[in-house]
């Protein structure tokens, strides 16, 4: 099922850092908190903007909140990338094997690929050829359903096998 | 200074011919779509939540609360960790086989707190198990509490 990758996977757990997430007493409920932190700060200004999108918030330009959300989001995608991967490393063959654990990596691959394409076309739509394609709320619709999803995914890896 | 304005939707004079005039209040179609879609989202996320496994705890997903079994048997290996604790008892059955038990019980800061430290679980030690099985049918089993070293310590009341 891993393949290739399953000796990079068992290398991973012979890693001090792996040991140590796994060992400690605290290491691995507070690397658990601080990805929930992360998750407040990653996800919650994602579903604003992408709310004001679909048209709720309208006393706010999407643009305020692009420039004022962002450094947030990037705070928390660097918190839960940290925390992540030193989860992850604690037990690196078994998330890796986990169904709900790969549908969560590739979810937030695509939520990703969401986002940079949404940025290039909303730019687009402010010249005068317009956006071309599906329109903008879709993809805001779009962002929010993967974003649900990966929560949904990442709570899953605990219950599935 | 621009305001913004606050209205979701507005009165609108509706006529039907044969009834009296009235005032009828109409949201934006555009709000509605919104809505809908927003309702969507969640509806689809919410049950996607509530598949059968996620109504439960880990523990009671994986383990049967109907089959309570007791084990006798030598501790094999130990993975004393986060964020659960796993260790093998090999049982040596009727006919003289053996089969390795995987044994699944709690974090290391529960475990410590009812006295079931790393250095009370010895590698060679004998030890009798009691746990609930894995649904899977696999050797597996959810430790309700374990005597070894001459102490029992109870670590778990039910597997939810």
């Amino acid at each position: 099922m891993l393949g290739e990758i399953e000796p990079i996977l068992r290398f991973i757990l012979t890693l001090p850092i792996s040991k140590f997430v796994s060992g400690s007493i605290w290491a691995y409920p507070a690397l658990e908190t601080v990805h929930l932190i992360g998750l407040g700060l990653l996800f919650g200004p994602i579903i604003i903007y992408d709310l004001r999108i679909l048209g709720f918030l309208r006393s706010v330009t999407p643009a305020t909140l692009a420039s004022t959300l962002l450094p947030w989001v990037w705070t928390g995608f660097a918190l839960n990338a940290l925390s992540g991967l030193l989860l992850f490393a604690s037990d690196a063959v078994e998330f890796g094997i986990n169904p709900a654990f790969q549908a969560k990596m590739a979810l937030i691959f695509l939520a990703g690929l969401n986002a940079v394409t949404f940025q290039m076309r909303y730019r687009q739509s402010a010249t005068p050829a317009g956006a071309q394609g599906p329109s903008l709320k879709i993809q805001a619709a779009f962002s929010i359903l993967i974003w649900l999803s990966v929560i949904v995914a990442g709570r899953m890896i605990a219950y599935v096998a | 200074m621009h305001m913004p304005r606050a209205v979701i939707g507005e009165f609108q004079l509706c006529s039907v011919p044969g009834n009296p005039p009235m005032f009828k209040y109409v949201r934006p179609a555009v709000r509605c779509v919104n809505l809908a879609v927003i309702a969507a989202i969640l509806c689809v996320s919410v049950s996607a939540a509530h598949t059968p496994a996620a109504a439960h705890h880990a523990y009671v997903t994986k383990y049967d609360a109907k089959k309570l079994v007791r084990l006798r048997g030598v501790i094999s290996s130990v993975n004393y960790r986060n964020p659960h604790i796993f260790f093998d008892l090999t049982v040596t059955n009727k006919d003289g086989s053996t089969t390795t038990w995987t044994i699944e019980t709690e974090s290391i800061a529960k475990a410590t707190a009812k006295g079931l430290r790393e250095s009370r679980l010895k590698i060679g030690a004998k030890a009798t198990v009691t746990g609930w099985r894995a649904r899977s049918g696999y050797a597996e089993l959810g430790m309700k509490s374990i005597t070894t070293g001459g102490r029992t310590y109870a670590i778990r009341r039910s597997p939810r």
